[in-house]
């Protein structure tokens, strides 16, 4: 199943990620995120008072406030990329096209397919043009339709970040090789890995030294593959293995990290250095960035007028991370976008909040940092063990980052990208239950010794590395590896556990509703389906015990709060408010966490033979937020505990989804449809629907400038029904983008639709909106 | 039932409704464009003016679009780029009556004369003389309702499909796919309603606002009201641009080129979209259309066509695809 799955085949490359920025600032109350709408009473402060201040004062130069270092920056109120799209996926060909290749670049190499690993876990590097292999076939999301979109939940943070895609392809039809469909569900940032590069060359800013897990699946039936079978090699492995019955088709999961931000000729000073990294980037950057947004405002403004023949490119910014990935088979009961093994995380279990660090001994100067999260699949062929496989795509961090070749003959970064050296690290099993113990009383399962994780090794089998059993420790059979919980750990010597990185959450929570959407419940024209949060319950990687509860705790930003990466839980004294109310089945015997934090139930025990537990709790909407909702399991007479507060470090570890309670429009709706009444002129409906509904959009994104006024809004109407149906949800093209229209809203929409139809204002029931 | 058993008549007088709507397109375009918006200095008047006509020229563009899917249901190709069906400014709408409510259409800025041809093109039925035009037709209104007589009773006649879909209709009303008697019926009463109204006591169109004759009637009112300054709320360009085009600067006829291209590029996109199995205006129709008014503007943009005092203002020209060059 999934990483214990082989064959497996390899892809390498580049992502690129292209956000439009000015809705996140974290210096500026520009936006008021939980209702989708500017602080015009803050704006006005500032000296803004109507439209064309707003976009002038988007692109000046600000000082934001000190960062950790005690330096400012200058950042614009846009920040980085106000021209961005959201359009995001890898690296492959003419993806992405570069408007602006004057000022931009993105890196010459593709994303590609670059090796195999066979039924018995043998890699074979596979090369250009060996088609029969699928080597060298470009990697890619959504051909030919509308680009792959990145969007955050919230859009303050990171972790809830989602990738939206129609269909992902290796090769393509046209080059008669390779295989692609459909995708089953969004990707999300899992894994997010603080402490992924040491970065002792300076070369990154911002989420630079950031790495992340995205993970999504293929179903088989609606899989293509292009070309003839070719009767062997990876193509027809694959192909073979699908015909199972309780294959359902490929996953694909891939790690983006050495994420890197203005690059192109823009940034390159009279020296030739480019602005990419080192103390001053950041401001450098975006300096650079003022004057180009600038600089196109007035060309675009002179084109408008007919004073220019050539219409301006737009200073689209993109940033680039390295991926490595893999696509192996994905059997029945395995989530679309997460591991389904035993997942190992650096949080102490002794500490609650803290987390285990470890020193590398090479280079020797290096501080003591977290391993990011990796998994544990065990293997076994006719029900005996064959094996151990461990994804360690997320887990070592690199020294600094790879020197990186650019269009327009420029190049990023100063370095080799190796890993940091832990030595051996060593895969033992502790208890699975309670303290873990004195290290020497582990069972040693295998050593993976620096050659199996080293940047070579990691750039071919993305960090997978496959142990045969002849390779596992004496006495390792699948009984004691079905009764501990792993452990991994940084030897000191031989025969010494040393120090400890990661150690298996013995029991996991994990969803496929990463991201839920709630509207404002009981809509007077009727709501949808209520939305609902299925959570999949692992323990020691198969079923959970009878008696296992799990705690669902609810964490909002603290008001008034210092740092917009912290989340609080609800229900403390001056604590936020829920956003979201839980509603579990009466059959799981609902109690409440501690201090009103949210929900504990039980984690129902059926014996149907499926190696996990399965739950799912509705939502209603109690306010615009997007609350974290945390998984806390707790082993059999155990109670599930919510810790106050989630940052950063911690909440990158934990179970969790991110709702997003949209704003509540239905009296907004309820108004509108009653003034329909008095049949105003559809002149006047038009303003009114514009500023209702879009004018926020407007605003803030440049992408959306062709609908610039009320009446091009009507003249888009077709594409905006289309494209704001909550059918389309999860669809790339899906409008807005940032997924944030309200149920009120798109009934606003309806019923101005029905009524340029001349028809009277009806609408209809709203489809359940996301997952 | 085969196309070819339908009338030749009926087929060509469908393709004649799609050149009547194409052909009011660029006379429409042509004085919004000379429009000034807030930003160059319109007034509020102006603005309410520019939304009357652009809601039009979206309405007209639905009309195409009803008359495509009659045409397509019925088995029949549309002749977008045929020189038959071509407009050429100044000149009357193809077909139109030389006798009764006879008008020419030029291509001119916003102003008293242009409002009164656009008034004349969609006058209501009921205002123009009681006797039918001994010629062709004299009204809109006229020629679709002799068209819509026309239309085959046989359901079998309607089935070829080719539909252009709802979602592609820029304006009020609905685009609806034809595939029997009554819906194309349908789609020529949408047309009536939407053009001219339903009748002089009932300005509304049925779809909760003016019909064309009567929108042109509230921009006349803002120029008669003085609330429409002609002269400081449009852009003071050339009348009639093909007879202007030989005083146009290289610069204006270049930039009249480029528009002529973009125009061509328009209709050609829109031939083929309409021919296609899965026709939609989406795609390079609406990129074309929506590159036009800053072609337009990149003609006012060199300055005064000499000895005129005027703006050149683009001609509208089809150009066939060896005049076009690389």
């Amino acid at each position: 199943m999934g990483l214990a799955d082989l064959p497996r085949l390899y892809f390498n490359g580049f992502n690129f990620w292209s956000p439009s920025t000015f809705n996140n600032n974290d210096d500026y109350p520009t936006y008021d995120v939980p209702h989708v709408r500017l602080d015009w009473a803050w704006l006005r402060s500032q000296g803004v008072e109507t439209t064309e201040q707003f976009w002038d004062w988007a692109i000046q130069p600000k000082q934001n406030q000190p960062n950790q270092d005690g330096r400012t920056e200058t950042v614009p109120p846009a920040e980085w990329n106000y021209h961005g799209g959201n359009d995001s996926g890898f690296v492959a060909g003419d993806a992405p096209s570069i408007e602006d290749p004057a000022h931009f670049s993105k890196p010459v190499d593709g994303t590609k397919i670059t090796g195999f690993s066979g039924r018995r876990g043998r890699y074979r590097s596979l090369g250009e043009g060996r088609r029969r292999g699928l080597g060298g076939l470009p990697v890619c999301f959504d051909v030919g339709g509308s680009p792959a979109k990145l969007v955050d939940v919230d859009p303050t943070a990171f972790w809830s970040s989602q990738l939206f895609a129609d269909t992902f392809h290796v090769g393509s039809a046209a080059a008669g090789a390779g295989f692609g469909g459909p995708v089953a569900g969004r990707a999300h940032s899992r894994w997010i890995h603080l402490s992924r590069n040491y970065d002792t060359k300076r070369d990154f800013i911002i989420t630079g030294p950031f790495g992340c897990m995205w993970q999504t699946a293929l179903r088989k039936e609606t899989l293509d593959w292009y070309g003839e079978s070719p009767g062997r090699g990876p193509a027809h492995r694959l192909r073979q293995v699908l015909e199972e019955p309780d294959c359902i088709g490929l996953m694909v999961r891939f790690v983006s990290y050495e994420t890197i931000y203005f690059q192109g000729r823009a940034f390159v000073d009279a020296h030739g250095q480019g602005t990419g990294g080192g103390q001053d980037s950041v401001s450098l950057g975006m300096e650079e960035m003022i004057r180009l947004y600038a600089a196109y405002r007035d060309a675009r403004a002179a084109w408008d007028r007919g004073e220019t023949t050539d219409r301006p490119p737009p200073p689209v910014n993109r940033a680039y991370s390295r991926t490595v990935g893999w696509i192996a088979p994905w059997r029945r009961g395995e989530l679309v976008s997460m591991a389904s093994g035993r997942t190992l995380l650096a949080d102490d279990p002794s500490r609650p909040g803290q987390l285990h660090t470890v020193t590398p001994s090479a280079p020797g100067d290096l501080a003591a940092v977290p391993l990011g999260p990796a998994e544990v699949a065990v293997r076994t062929r006719k029900g005996r063990l064959d094996g151990i496989s461990v994804d360690l795509g997320s887990a070592v961090p690199e020294v600094d980052a790879q020197t990186l070749a650019l269009t327009g003959g420029l190049s990023a970064n100063t370095g080799t990208g190796a890993k940091a050296d832990f030595g051996t690290l060593r895969l033992s099993l502790a208890p699975a239950l309670g303290p873990l113990g004195d290290p020497s009383t582990w069972t040693a399962v295998a050593s993976l010794p620096y050659a199996r994780y080293r940047k070579e090794r990691y750039a071919e089998t993305a960090g997978v590395v496959d142990l045969d059993v002849e390779e596992l420790a004496e006495g390792v059979d699948l009984e004691a590896l079905r009764s501990g919980r792993f452990v991994l750990s940084v030897a000191a010597g031989e025969g010494d556990n040393g120090a400890t990185a990661l150690v298996e959450a013995a029991t996991t929570a994990q969803t496929d509703d990463r991201g839920v959407y709630v509207e404002e419940p009981d809509a007077p024209w009727g709501s949808g389906p209520t939305p609902t949060l299925t959570i999949q319950v692992r323990h020691l990687g198969g079923k959970p015990p009878p008696g296992t509860r799990l705690g669902i705790g609810q964490y909002l930003g603290i008001p008034g709060g210092a740092s917009t990466w912290q989340r609080a839980v609800v229900g403390h004294p001056k604590r936020p408010a829920p956003g979201v109310e839980i509603l579990p089945p009466a059959a799981l015997h609902p109690a409440a966490l501690p201090g009103g934090a949210g929900i504990t139930v039980d984690v129902p025990f059926v014996d149907d033979g499926r190696p996990f537990a399965e739950l799912t709790v509705g939502l209603r909407g109690l306010q615009p937020s997007m609350p974290i909702l945390a998984f806390f399991p707790a082993a059999p007479g155990e109670t599930p505990v919510a810790p106050g507060g989630l940052s950063s470090p911690s909440v990158t570890g934990a179970f969790y989804a991110v709702a997003r309670t949209l704003p509540f429009h239905n009296e907004r709706a309820v108004a509108f449809q009653r003034w329909l009444r008095s049949k105003p002129d559809i002149i006047e409906a038009n303003e009114r629907v514009f500023v209702d509904v879009f004018e926020t959009f407007h605003l803030l994104y440049p992408v959306m400038s062709f609908i610039g006024d009320a009446m091009r809004f009507q003249g888009w109407r077709g594409r905006i029904m289309e494209l704001t149906d909550p059918a389309a949800f999860d669809q790339a093209a899906y409008m807005p983008v940032m997924r944030n229209l309200s149920a009120g809203q798109r009934r606003i929409l309806e019923l101005w639709s029905s009524y340029l139809d001349g028809r009277p204002a009806a609408g209809r029931r709203l489809a359940q909106v996301g997952r | 039932m085969t196309v070819s058993s339908l009338s030749d008549d009926l087929l060509d007088q469908l393709r004649t409704a799609m050149a009547v709507e194409l052909s009011t397109l660029p006379p429409y375009l042509y004085a919004w464009w000379t429009i000034r918006s807030r930003k160059d200095g319109g007034s509020a008047a102006a603005a309410q003016a520019s939304r009357l006509v652009l809601s039009v020229v979206y309405e007209e563009m639905l009309h195409m679009g009803l008359v495509s899917n009659v045409l397509a249901a019925l088995g029949g190709r549309p002749a977008i780029t045929d020189p038959r069906y071509l407009p050429t400014y100044p000149g009357a709408l193809l077909d139109h009556s030389k006798l009764i409510n006879p008008f020419t259409v030029s291509l001119d800025r916003l102003r008293a004369q242009s409002i009164q041809t656009f008034l004349d093109i969609e006058l209501p039925s009921d205002q123009a003389p009681p006797t039918p035009s001994p010629d062709t037709w004299s009204t809109i209104g006229e020629f679709y309702a002799t068209l819509k007589a026309g239309l085959p009773t046989e359901a079998a006649a309607y089935g070829h499909g080719r539909q252009l879909p709802a979602r592609d209709n820029p304006g009020a009303g609905v685009l609806f796919a034809v595939d029997s008697r009554a819906g194309a019926g349908r789609a020529i009463d949408e047309i009536m309603h939407q053009g001219e109204g339903l009748s002089s006591e009932r300005v509304l169109d049925g779809d909760h606002e003016l019909a064309h004759y009567f929108k042109f009637r509230s921009v006349q009112s803002l120029v008669e009201s003085g609330q429409l300054d002609l002269d400081a709320d449009v852009w003071p360009v050339v009348t009639d641009p093909n007879t202007n085009r030989d005083r146009y600067t290289d610069a204006q006829r270049a930039a009249d080129r480029r528009f002529s291209l973009t125009w061509s590029a328009l209709l050609d996109s829109l031939q083929v979209a309409l021919c296609s199995s899965r026709p939609t205006i989406y795609g390079p129709p609406t990129q074309f259309m929506n590159a036009l008014g800053q072609r337009a503007a990149a003609l006012r943009a060199p300055g005064e066509v000499p000895g005129t005092g005027e703006l050149a203002g683009p001609t509208f020209t089809y150009l066939a695809p060896a005049e076009r060059g690389t």
